[in-house]
């Protein structure tokens, strides 16, 4: 029997957990033969696992395994998206396997760009705002509180704290010392064709230029962007209680009143009026007024920050579209790009080639060619914009008939996360089902795989062509065009 | 507490004066503003403890995020009685506190006022025994700097106002000093309007619940309204804004900006602006935003949900104020409606802020008392709309100034009105009355009635508050057991009907726990005892009994409460059921909505769960 073949491209996606890890194999020549990795030139975006699954070492071990044996221990590029475990946790955890494979080269972000001041800013932020939190988190869960709980579930994404620094970035350092050639920063409204495949041409849709002013995560909240505005600022008189190497100046100056003015608590508790309404019982129901303290209500502040600082890394995703010269077919990987991030997508009318000249594609024009979306952010309520109207965006300009989308999710974790209302969100499965009609198909080893016979409102020949595009196994599902 | 003088400083007052910002600081660092933001607030006197800690209210300036404690004013001092409290000042934690004290009082007086009961703060307590679930809590707690955000909320489950500060950024609006400090409880709006937050969670405890896409948007819209209206009973801000205006008064603008530039002025709360008009960038003149009757049906995120709700009491508060002043117009322009150039006379300045005060105060009233018509769960903006008009009905049969047709048009509108009633007239409108009782319930009724006579009549004569709050809840536990066991079903008649409540223990409905024989269980949520004079001497004597049930429905695997229950309103001079305002239990029409809200917005499910449903509806925004 000979070996199959693929004409443009095999997407293979793993189904290892609630995590990201594509194979994007594309063919170098007509027909290449799946049993000649040769034949390919093999692109990996991204291989990781939410912090909370169990055994993530041998589990991951094995996805990178089998890129390995796809791609014979040899990865043309990788793209790392963003910096959360789910995306990046299997280039440590599976080193064994990952440490003898050759990565030749490495595409991430502008936010990563050693010497971009604006991207070390931002960094910097990050990093200090992250700190609090956790200071917050670990005073929160120090007196039981159920926000700490909460606020923990989103730290997950971005892994503990490493000696060095954030895992994360410790593992794109990884990424970068591995590559043979210089990593590649990429800027958004971009566009360039690859010197290996002729026949590809790639846009770089995210991370946004002002990707640290993106605080609309909600297409329905748009208009309170002057609030959102102002929450930026507030949560650095927030920061400043929370760091304790903080200079007593930058201490003294976050405090809202003079000195003189400001009663430390231990001579607040020998004051008869704190004694009487705060500290001691009740003078009339003689009950404890435990209840009515606000001791460490402001530390809650923690999840807001949390939320947004998940949210900004979301947003920084390297969101990519690979299109094929010959036939305009295009492919989706946005990562775990939010609405933010997908809003400021709609400016590019045209994209700049290396050198500067302008490329009259417009991103109306690339999204009604999209033949496969990978979903973003684990098809959340906020992770795809699908604006109805007059004014159709997103996954509404989204038209062809050929459109097929794959949905990293994992129901039972979404569950364990406390996430499963919003992670995968229901309305928009059913958008992308509509969209689709009915080839989404989905990572959740739980989920029964669309029966092309089922798929009615596919004709005979869509149905057809459906069955041969998809091949599912357990442990991956697989997508040739 | 006792003292031995005989007489008190200040026990012979019926005022407490008390200096603070009409708007919020940003405006006294402006010059054509400073004149009118400072301003002196009158609430009605009370002996108050240092804190300032009185009946309603108390304020404890702890600041854990800056690990301090700040000294509490003691506004019974003589000479702050005497220099009508301190002079306002951003630096001095103890004006912060006497501002949050002033703004609270104002807004409660208001409040009670409307209602004609004092306010009864009561905490939810669920895992004590049945019928003690509710607590009494003397005072409402307020924290002035209780974090660091740009944000201020009501915490039910503290009973507590918690007001944020932060740095203000150097990008906001042109009047804060950049790198200084912005304190929301130094905001009349921010505090008047978490202030009602705690006011409408007294009166009706289960519109926290986002049991559909109108509630939470209801307690942001009707924050708002009272914030808004509060301003217009300042005579001072009043005042000196009609007598800058030039041209046509008549024209709506005049009020609208006024009410705009409210919005603008605490930042915070900027769904009003929008709702009601903006700039047109190519005239720089003011344009009152026409309304829109699709936005009801398309806008979802509550504060702007709520902003329609705004828009439209606020045309319905402008339709009157222009029918008011008509003469006046006509008086001081010959009948031509154009005023001559210069300044305005000072007595028609007089004459037209009487007026605009006037009305606001009546629009605000009928907005609160409207809060005794409304069903106990599951509000509609429609719903609202009736228990406006019927609440009206009953104080002024009489509706000379076409308060009501006012009301009706500006709902109709913006779209907001019930959906299954045949015509929109402010007699259809009124909530069905109780004639459709049976003879066997309106027995039962009157059976009831009689015996609620004497509780209402003693609760008249209980002037602390605590004995009040115990006596209710000794009815409330009265009627309950009457319900359960006492009363044989049949002698209900059909009352389980007029309802929608599932009375009958054989009338199994799916979805609840009836068992036993038991009828399936109920909650007496509140009992009011409401006694009001109308304008031309009508007087209104009822008792207001709301009785609560769930309905279990599965939604997407998850098993949710969709919240039940009937507003009654008894008559206690005609022993009658005047209203039964109801969300049924058995009513597919409202299970499918349910489901259907529930099953697509999976946040409004996780935000009734939450602790803090105020901070986070804030949070989000």
């Amino acid at each position: 029997m000979p070996a199959s073949t693929v004409n443009k491209v095999r997407v293979r996606t793993y189904r290892h957990g609630l995590g990201d890890c594509h194979l994007v194999s594309f063919a170098r020549v007509p027909k290449a033969r799946l049993d000649k990795p040769g034949d390919f030139f093999h692109l990996l975006i991204d291989c990781g696992v939410v912090k909370r699954t169990t055994n993530p070492g041998p589990l991951m071990s094995g996805v990178m395994q089998d890129v390995s044996t796809q791609t014979a221990g040899v990865l043309d590029l990788v793209v790392a998206t963003h910096a959360h475990t789910d995306h990046l946790s299997g280039f440590k955890q599976a080193a064994p396997v990952f440490d003898p494979m050759t990565v030749k080269r490495l595409w991430l972000g502008w936010l990563e760009e050693p010497g971009n001041k604006a991207a070390k800013k931002i960094q910097d932020e990050l990093v200090k705002k992250l700190a609090a939190v956790r200071a917050a988190t670990a005073r929160l869960a120090a007196v039981r509180s159920s926000a700490a709980t909460r606020i923990q579930g989103l730290l997950d994404y971005f892994g503990p704290v490493a000696a060095a620094g954030d895992q994360m970035e410790d593992i794109i350092g990884i990424l970068r010392e591995k590559s043979k050639a210089t990593p590649e920063y990429q800027h958004p409204g971009t566009t360039f064709l690859l010197p290996e495949l002729p026949n590809v041409r790639v846009y770089v849709l995210g991370p946004p230029k002002n990707v640290a002013e993106i605080k609309v995560m909600d297409p329905r909240k748009s208009k309170h962007e002057g609030y959102e505005e102002q929450l930026a600022a507030s949560t650095d008189g927030f920061a400043a209680a929370l760091s304790p190497g903080a200079d007593d100046a930058e201490t003294e100056s976050s405090h809202p009143f003079d000195k003189r003015l400001r009663i430390p608590e231990d001579r607040a508790r020998k004051q008869p009026f704190f004694k009487k309404h705060y500290f001691s019982r009740d003078s009339e129901t003689k009950k404890s007024q435990e209840w009515r303290r606000i001791d460490n209500a402001w530390l809650e502040a923690a999840e807001k920050l949390a939320l947004y600082l998940d949210d900004y890394t979301n947003n920084s995703s390297l969101a990519l579209a690979f299109e094929f010269l010959d036939t305009k077919e295009v492919l989706l990987f946005p990562g775990d790009a939010q609405i933010g991030s997908w809003l400021t997508w709609h400016q590019f009318k045209s994209f700049k080639q290396p050198g500067g000249a302008e490329h009259k594609t417009g991103i109306r024009d690339l999204f009604e060619r999209v033949v496969f979306y990978k979903a973003s952010h684990h098809a959340s309520h906020n992770g795809t914009l699908s604006g109805l109207g007059e004014e159709q965006t997103g996954l509404e300009q989204m038209k062809s008939r050929d459109l097929v989308c794959v949905v990293p999710v994992d129901r039972a974790m979404s569950k364990e996360m406390n996430w499963d209302r919003t992670l995968p969100w229901k309305p928009l499965l059913d958008r992308l089902a509509e969209k689709t009609r009915g080839r989404l198909v989905l990572t959740d080893i739980n989920e029964p795989p669309p029966k092309p016979a089922k798929l009615k409102l596919l004709s005979a020949p869509e149905r057809k062509q459906f069955a041969r595009q998809v091949k599912i196994t357990p442990e991956w599902l697989e997508y040739t065009l | 507490m006792s003292t031995s003088r005989a007489i008190k400083p200040g026990s012979e007052l019926q005022w407490r004066r008390l200096r603070g910002y009409a708007f919020d600081p940003g405006l006294s660092q402006q010059f054509e503003t400073a004149a009118m933001n400072e301003i002196v607030f009158r609430v009605p006197w009370e002996p108050l403890e240092p804190g300032p800690v009185g009946e309603h209210v108390e304020v404890i300036d702890h600041d854990p995020a800056s690990e301090s404690f700040y000294e509490p004013v003691n506004l019974d001092d003589g000479w702050l009685i005497g220099a009508d409290g301190l002079k306002p000042d951003e630096g001095n934690p103890q004006f912060h506190q006497q501002f949050v004290y002033a703004v609270a009082m104002t807004t409660i007086r208001n409040f009670e006022k409307a209602l004609g009961r004092k306010v009864l703060w009561t905490l939810r307590d669920e895992s004590r025994p049945r019928g003690q679930w509710d607590v009494f809590v003397r005072r409402l707690r307020i924290y002035p700097h209780a974090f660091r955000g740009a944000n201020a909320y009501y915490s039910p489950a503290k009973k507590a106002l918690l007001f944020g500060y932060f740095p203000a950024s150097a990008s906001a609006r042109g009047a804060q000093l950049p790198g200084g400090t912005v304190f929301t409880c130094l905001s009349h709006d921010i505090v008047a309007h978490e202030t009602t937050h705690a006011l409408l969670d007294a009166t009706l405890p289960k519109y926290l619940d986002a049991s559909n896409r109108d509630m939470l948007a209801f307690h942001e819209a009707f924050a708002d309204i009272v914030a808004l209206f509060q301003h217009f009973s300042f005579p001072e801000v009043l005042h000196h804004q009609i007598s800058q205006t030039r041209g046509d008064l008549a024209s709506q603008s005049l009020l609208g900006q006024l009410a705009q530039q409210f919005g603008q002025a605490t930042g915070l709360y900027g769904g009003l602006r929008e709702a009601i008009g903006r700039v047109n960038e190519a005239t720089g003149k003011w344009e009152k935003l026409d309304p829109d009757p699709n936005a009801y049906a398309t806008v979802d995120e509550p504060h702007e949900r709520g902003a329609l709700l705004v828009a439209a009491i606020f045309d319905a508060f402008l339709a009157i104020y222009r029918s008011r002043v008509a003469d006046l117009i006509r008086l001081a322009t010959g009948g031509s409606g154009i005023l001559s150039e210069g300044a305005l006379p000072p007595d028609l300045t007089t004459r037209l802020t009487r007026e605009a005060a006037k009305t606001a105060q009546h629009v605000l009233g009928m907005c609160v008392r409207a809060l005794d018509y409304c069903p106990p769960v599951d509000l509609t903006f429609g719903d609202y709309l009736r228990a406006i008009i019927t609440a009206d009905f009953d104080l002024v049969p009489d509706d000379e100034h076409h308060y009501r047709v006012a009301f009706v048009e500006a709902f109709r509108k913006w779209g907001m009105y019930p959906r299954n009633l045949r015509t929109l007239s402010p007699e259809s409108l009124r909530w069905p009355r109780g004639d459709e009782l049976d003879a066997k319930g309106c027995r039962a009724i009157e059976f009831l009635t009689e015996g609620l006579r004497p509780l209402a009549e003693r609760i008249r004569y209980r002037a602390d508050r605590e004995k009040q709050f115990n006596l209710l809840r000794e009815v409330q536990r009265r009627i309950h057991e009457l319900l359960r066991q006492k009363i044989e079903w049949r002698i209900l008649g059909n009352i389980g009907k007029i309802t929608g409540l599932a009375l009958k223990p054989k009338r199994k409905v799916k979805g609840t726990s009836s068992g036993g024989g038991a009828i399936p269980p109920f909650e007496v949520q509140s009992v009011r005892s409401v006694r009001r004079r109308g304008p031309s001497g009508e007087e209104i004597n009822h008792v207001v009994l709301s009785i609560t049930q769930r309905q279990k429905l599965v939604i997407n695997g998850e098993t949710l409460d969709m919240p039940c229950g009937c507003t009654l309103i008894l008559d206690l001079d005609t022993l009658a059921l005047r209203y039964a305002i109801s969300k049924p239990i058995d009513d597919p029409r409202r299970k499918d909505a349910f489901r259907k809200w529930m099953g697509e917005n999976p946040t409004a499910a996780a935000l009734s769960q939450l602790d803090e449903p105020v901070a986070h509806l804030h949070l989000h925004t």
